[in-house]
């Protein structure tokens, strides 16, 4: 990991465990083989992020992408029990997902949710963290939703998602 | 010169004589397959409907008319290929020379149960259906695209779109859809 953009950084890790710990528990025909082939292909996603410039993560969010090939390579091919169970847990084709609270991390620390959708034509998934969640005790997790996350979280300069800036 | 003239504004007369006299006619032929469209439509939501029934799952809420879904169906017959990537539990497209009849695709999205269903979540409780001829058939056989999509309600739809983060991405799925799809009923 590199130590120029700790918090960059860790959220990224973050993002990689985040995604890889939800298909461990709810995809059920995941493998071993499987989850060790994509950890490889989120940690090298993780680290290609991390070479852009600090410019580049300007702006309230910021993403971590995972390419669906990549995904269907890892578990075997698209046609696999384990990447349909998959492309269920993160929904390309309609609105992405938002995870609850406490998100099953490895960081003990994180309480953040994490949030998808498809990009690149729907060829990619790209993830990132909201600090509160629209739907949770509505309407003030909406609330808190849309004045943190989407107001704060787009304002200012450089660098972090709102889930670790504050 | 004068001749020429003339001749040139006759032509132009002519044309516009033809279209006018086509365009009718190709406003009729786009009504009756838009009305086949939909018959075919509502059979395959009467199937999906009692596949679901005949598994004991909750009954969705058919909505009609789903604009999003058309195009990009439309723009899966114009390509004779789905536009997303692949099909998921949730949404799917798929080529059918017979849509009426039950397939594994249909089997598949009436059997959708959320895997993330919890207080926490907004139930999926409404779907769609689209249908549209292929425009490169095979054979003789009229081929069909359909999709299906299931939604959260409408209530939900409209609090996702409008006051979260997704609002900056409610309308990605334009992207994936040919020019001469755009608008389409």
């Amino acid at each position: 990991m590199g130590s120029a953009l700790p918090k960059t950084t860790t959220t990224l890790f973050n993002l990689a465990d985040d995604i890889l710990s939800i298909t461990a528990q709810k995809d059920a025909d995941i493998t071993a083989a499987d989850l060790t082939a994509l950890q490889n292909t989120l940690d090298r996603d993780a680290l290609s992020e991390l070479a852009n410039p600090t410019t580049f993560f300007k702006g309230g969010h910021f993403f971590l992408d995972l390419s669906l090939s990549s995904v269907a390579a890892d578990f075997g091919g698209a046609g696999t029990a384990a990447y349909t169970d998959f492309i269920n847990l993160f929904d390309p084709n309609g609105n992405g997902r938002r995870y609850s609270d406490p998100v099953l991390t490895t960081d003990p620390s994180h309480k953040h949710h994490l949030h998808d959708h498809s990009t690149n034509r729907n060829q990619d998934l790209t993830f990132h963290f909201d600090r509160y969640h629209p739907y949770h005790n509505f309407p003030i997790g909406a609330i808190q939703h849309g004045g943190v996350d989407v107001l704060y979280g787009s304002l200012g300069v450089h660098c972090l998602d709102p889930a670790w800036r504050l | 010169m004068n001749s020429d003239w003339l001749f040139n504004l006759g032509r132009a007369l002519l044309l516009v004589a033809v279209l006018s006299l086509a365009a009718p006619g190709q406003t009729r032929q786009d009504a009756q397959e838009q009305n086949l469209r939909r018959k075919v439509e509502d059979e395959v939501a009467r199937l999906f409907e009692k596949l679901r029934a005949e598994q004991g799952l909750p009954s969705l809420t058919r909505i009609k008319h789903r604009q999003s879904l058309e195009e990009l169906v439309c723009t899966s017959a114009m390509l004779d290929k789905a536009v997303w990537r692949e099909n998921s539990p949730g949404a799917l497209i798929y080529r059918t020379d017979n849509p009426a009849a039950s397939s594994p695709e249909l089997e598949r999205i009436a059997r959708f149960k959320d895997p993330l269903e919890s207080k926490n979540q907004p139930s999926f409780t409404r779907y769609a259906v689209a249908v549209w001829p292929s425009a490169r058939p095979e054979s003789e056989q009229p081929l069909y695209w359909v999709g299906i999509q299931i939604y959260m309600s409408a209530w939900w739809e409209f609090i996702d779109n409008n006051f979260t983060d997704n609002r900056s991405y409610k309308d990605d799925w334009k992207k994936l859809v040919t020019p001469q799809c755009r608008g389409v009923d």
